[in-house]
């Protein structure tokens, strides 16, 4: 019977798409504003672990934009024929940030969709944002504190941040419940928010240092609202997230340490501290990486020390602590044989635009443990060193590769 | 069992749960009834007749707590009923008299011990009209880290979550001994009472096939309420009550402080020996308000006009028949269509729990008679049974609430007549006497169940006019409400969350669909064609 119905359930068509009559148009990310566009446009921005790519015409066969292209055009459709007047200067772009097939093996991991939604300006300054897939009704309060930032407050280099922080924090009081307001209080009386509203590098630090209180009022708040333990229940919880009142406080008080700052240079860590997953930016360019490997490859393996995700920066590697003692030298004997060698520090997303610029073999970077170092030798697959292997495999293959070594 | 003995229990059984024929209201009582549930009520001098309102009450009026949606709708968590119930509790160092424990434990709260029983659970009234009870609340609630309303509950839905998040720790240090008690304040939220006539009128074989129908789903395992005087429970969180005069009769006394002539007010823990001297309402008028409640208009599916938004309500309801919401939110139950309950209890794992229980698992029943000891006072409310600790004069030295019942069988008085006579029982190195009774009753065998997170399914009928959700009001939204759900139904909200965002969003808009259709509603964003 409940098969009968899932399949029923499958024939009804999709009228969320259907429900968007008129065309709408989404741009990449932070694709600057026209000429035409005045002072007072805005830019929802809607950024996705979709696999991180650009080129949507190149995707497989109707793909969407984002995984959640029907219920944003759905709502964002309503909120233009609500608000006709944003018609002209409401620009829709989309950020698809999740873990490139290069880095993945190959494949298309089936991990819980997540979104951000953020409104910024035509500079890309963010006037509020939301994780999960906003309603009408969500659309429209978020355009309407981002036009009421922007109303109160004029952004340029020259403003402090104190006065917007602390203008605004009255506003999420009388929106948050009384645990999430002392936790707020209590967050502003502690981290420093007085910062050069373009300062990104302090703020992003503020940020983080809020994030680390905000996630356990938010574990609690899960806890009581949903009946979820964070620490059990992640996978639902992302999949929950995709629904905006899930972590609607926690993005209201977090929103008091981002105002107006720079998006376009602070999308990826914002995310990545709510996600707890790398973000990738496709546009990313690593030319200095690229011609330093044309240079070396020639003269012997190349070992790439992976660096982590901003969100597991604080974890050391090699590691300082572990059970096994002999394992512990192991690693930090082959980090240090590793950095004597033809090597290079890069992020996964400098990894990722190196495969992909050379045309190598994808790697899995995730499975089956955390990929420390990745060894390219000319004419061969990129071999991946995880924080499962044998350290002595790493110094045994630098061992090798230093006997067979081209001095250049 | 003798033709003789059952046909005086089936006689009882009719005397309390008399059906209600909604058809046979006069319009006459039905007008008198609405005048009673609006009407507000205020304290008499007892003197000169009854007391009238209170002593404790948690409104002055039906429709003070019942009027989401229109007069008889449900209410918001300001107007929660609130009981306290002790979770553990041990004395420990030299010896303490039982006169002592009992003199702990009413420091605490006073409520716990009446008429000679000591229960686990005990309400905690709103308003009192003893200045020694409102002392007496103030000073729990003191315990408790949330706000609540000038109407007397949690201020909203936060603020239940932090009450029920929050166990209260009672230590009181003697010279060298000393006492410990761990308790919690629970609520209840005021359901609607829409619809309330047909839900009186569903067969008890109609919902025994609900049972039937549930053991093709082997997560789900909903069982009848069987009542003490052996019918099946249909209203009240925990399906308490059979028949909806009773639920009248027991709300009159338990909400209002009005005494009835079956139901006693609950006594002021500030002013124990106080009785009031009359009832307060005679069974006219509950019958009269009963009439008035079974009148009240059924909620509606109210279908959206938009046809995009109409698509997405369809789906909706499609996926929520498709992951299983249906097989306990039974769309149609004896007749009734668009109830969306099964009216059988269910478990709902171990986060949403009281300790006023629903009633035991009774597997079976039978009429019979026997010659026993009388038993101590039951310790029970129409909020459901409490778990009885001891007498004033037997108190253990720990105690720890059970989460469930794990009775084998008991025996249901109906009727009995005392023997006269008394034996003196040994138990260990305790003696007591007791008094010795013929009864007439229903020897039933039961079997262990989890009493104390066993809910009802609330009918989802009217469900968008009724927020907060569950038993408590501790789910502001239906989103909250859906994944709260645990225990049995922990399959189905996983269901639930293995949909599409698409989906999920569509199960909750035909949620909102159900609605109420009292005089006094806001119309819907639906009606409004803003459904989206």
């Amino acid at each position: 019977m409940r098969l009968f119905l899932l399949i029923t359930l499958a024939l009804i068509p999709s009228m969320a798409r259907s429900e968007a009559q008129t065309e709408i148009s989404w741009q990449m990310g932070f694709q600057t504003a026209s000429a035409s566009d005045g002072a007072s446009s805005l830019v929802m921005l809607v950024t996705t672990n979709d696999i991180a790519s650009n080129d949507i015409n190149s995707a497989e066969d109707n793909e969407p934009v984002v995984w959640c292209q029907d219920e944003i055009e759905s709502a964002y459709g309503k909120l233009l024929s609500d608000r006709p007047d944003l018609n002209q200067r409401l620009r829709l772009q989309h950020i698809r940030a999740g873990w490139p097939k290069e880095l993945t093996g190959g494949e298309t991991r089936s991990t819980p969709k997540r979104a951000v939604v953020a409104i910024c300006d035509g500079d890309f300054h963010l006037l509020s944002f939301v994780v999960g897939v906003p309603d009408t009704d969500q659309m429209l309060t978020l355009i309407e504190d981002a036009e009421e930032v922007r109303a109160v407050f004029v952004l340029s280099d020259s403003v402090s941040t104190t006065t917007v922080t602390h203008e605004f924090a009255q506003r999420s009081r009388e929106r948050l419940d009384r645990k999430w307001v002392e936790s707020l209080d209590e967050l502003l009386l502690t981290i420093p928010v007085d910062f050069e509203i373009d300062n990104t590098k302090a703020r992003l630090g503020s940020y983080q240092m809020a994030c680390n209180r905000l996630d356990q009022f938010f574990a609690k708040d899960m806890a009581l609202r949903f009946g979820f333990q964070a620490n059990k229940d992640a996978l639902r919880l992302a999949v929950l997230e995709q629904h905006v009142e899930a972590r609607l406080p926690w993005c209201e008080s977090a929103m008091m340490f981002l105002i107006g700052i720079d998006f376009s240079r602070s999308w990826q860590a914002i995310i990545e501290r709510i996600w707890y997953e790398q973000l990738f930016d496709r546009e990313a360019k690593a030319d200095d990486l690229l011609d330093w490997y044309d240079d070396q490859i020639e003269h012997g393996t190349i070992v790439l020390s992976i660096t982590p995700p901003s969100h597991l920066a604080n974890t050391p590697w090699p590691p300082a602590v572990q059970q096994d003692s002999k394992r512990l030298i192991g690693w930090q004997k082959a980090d240090a044989d590793a950095r004597n060698h033809i090597h290079r520090e890069v992020d996964a997303q400098q990894l990722a635009v190196l495969i992909r610029s050379k045309a190598l073999k994808a790697v899995d970077l995730q499975k089956p443990s955390r990929a420390r170092y990745v060894l390219f030798a000319a004419g061969k697959a990129p071999l991946v060193i995880r924080e499962s292997s044998r350290p002595g495999q790493l110094s045994g293959l630098i061992r090798r590769s230093q006997m067979n070594r081209v001095k250049p | 069992m003798n033709s003789n003995t059952a046909s005086v229990a089936f006689v009882v059984i009719a005397l309390i749960a008399p059906s209600v024929d909604v058809s046979a209201a006069s319009p006459e009582s039905v007008q008198r009834g609405q005048r009673l549930f609006e009407q507000e009520w205020s304290p008499r001098n007892p003197t000169i007749g009854s007391d009238g309102l209170g002593p404790m009450f948690n409104g002055v009026s039906c429709a003070a707590c019942h009027h989401q949606g229109g007069v008889g709708g449900g209410g918001d968590s300001r107007f929660n009923a609130q009981s306290i119930g002790i979770e553990q509790f041990e004395f420990s160092g030299v010896t303490f008299s039982e006169a002592e424990k009992l003199e702990a434990l009413r420091n605490f709260y006073p409520g716990f011990a009446q008429s000679g029983a000591l229960a686990n659970s005990a309400p905690l009234p709103h308003h009192g009209s003893s200045y020694a009870y409102a002392g007496i609340r103030s000073r729990v609630l003191s315990y408790v880290a949330a706000r609540h309303s000038e109407e007397g509950g949690p201020a909203n839905s936060h603020e239940v979550r932090n009450v029920t998040s929050t166990p209260i720790t009672y230590h009181k240090q003697y010279r060298n001994r000393s006492f410990t008690l761990q308790a919690r304040l629970f609520n209840r939220n005021t359901t609607s009472l829409f619809g309330s006539g047909l839900i009186d009128n569903i067969s008890g074989k109609a919902i025994e096939k609900q049972v039937k129908l549930q053991s093709r789903h082997p997560e789900i395992s909903g069982r009848l309420s069987i009542l003490r005087d052996g019918s099946i429970g249909r209203f009240g969180w925990r399906a308490n009550v059979g028949q909806l005069i009773n639920f009248v009769d027991q709300a009159c006394a338990n909400e209002l402080s009005l005494e009835t002539k079956r139901r006693e007010q609950p006594i002021d823990p500030g002013r124990p020996n106080y009785r009031n001297p009359s009832t307060d309402i005679s069974d006219a008028e509950i019958r009269s308000m009963s009439d008035f409640i079974a009148t009240l208009p059924r909620p509606i599916e109210m279908q959206p006009s938009n046809p995009l938004s109409l698509a997405r309500v369809t789906r909706g309801r499609e996926a929520f028949k498709a992951i299983g919401c249906a097989v306990c939110h039974a769309p149609d139950l004896g007749g009734v269509n668009g109830l969306y309950s099964d009216l059988l209890l269910h478990d709902m794992g171990p986060y949403l729990y009281d300790y006023d229980a629903a009633e035991p698992h009774v597997i079976s029943q039978k009429l019979a008679n026997e010659v026993r000891e009388v038993p101590g006072s039951g310790a029970s409310s129409y909020h459901g049974a409490s778990t009885t600790i001891g007498t004033s004069s037997e108190i253990p030295n720990s105690f720890q609430s059970p989460r469930g019942s794990s009775q084998s069988d008991d025996f249901v008085t109906l009727d009995s007549k005392s023997l006269g006579r008394q034996v003196t029982r040994i138990d260990g190195t305790q003696t007591s006497s007791a008094q010795i009774e013929e009864a007439i009753g229903i020897d039933r065998k039961l079997r262990p169940s989890n009493t104390s997170q066993e809910w009802r399914t609330p009918p989802l009928w009217g469900v968008a006019d009724s927020s907060p959700y569950m038993h408590d009001g501790r789910a502001e939204t239906l989103l909250e409400a859906i994944m709260l759900h645990d225990g049995e139904s922990a399959g189905t909200r996983d269901r639930f969350l293995n949909l599409s965002l698409e989906d999920r969003r569509g199960v909750i808009a035909f949620l909102e669909t159900l609605q109420a259709q009292g005089p006094q509603r806001e119309p819907a964003a639906s009606e409004l064609g803003l459904l989206d």
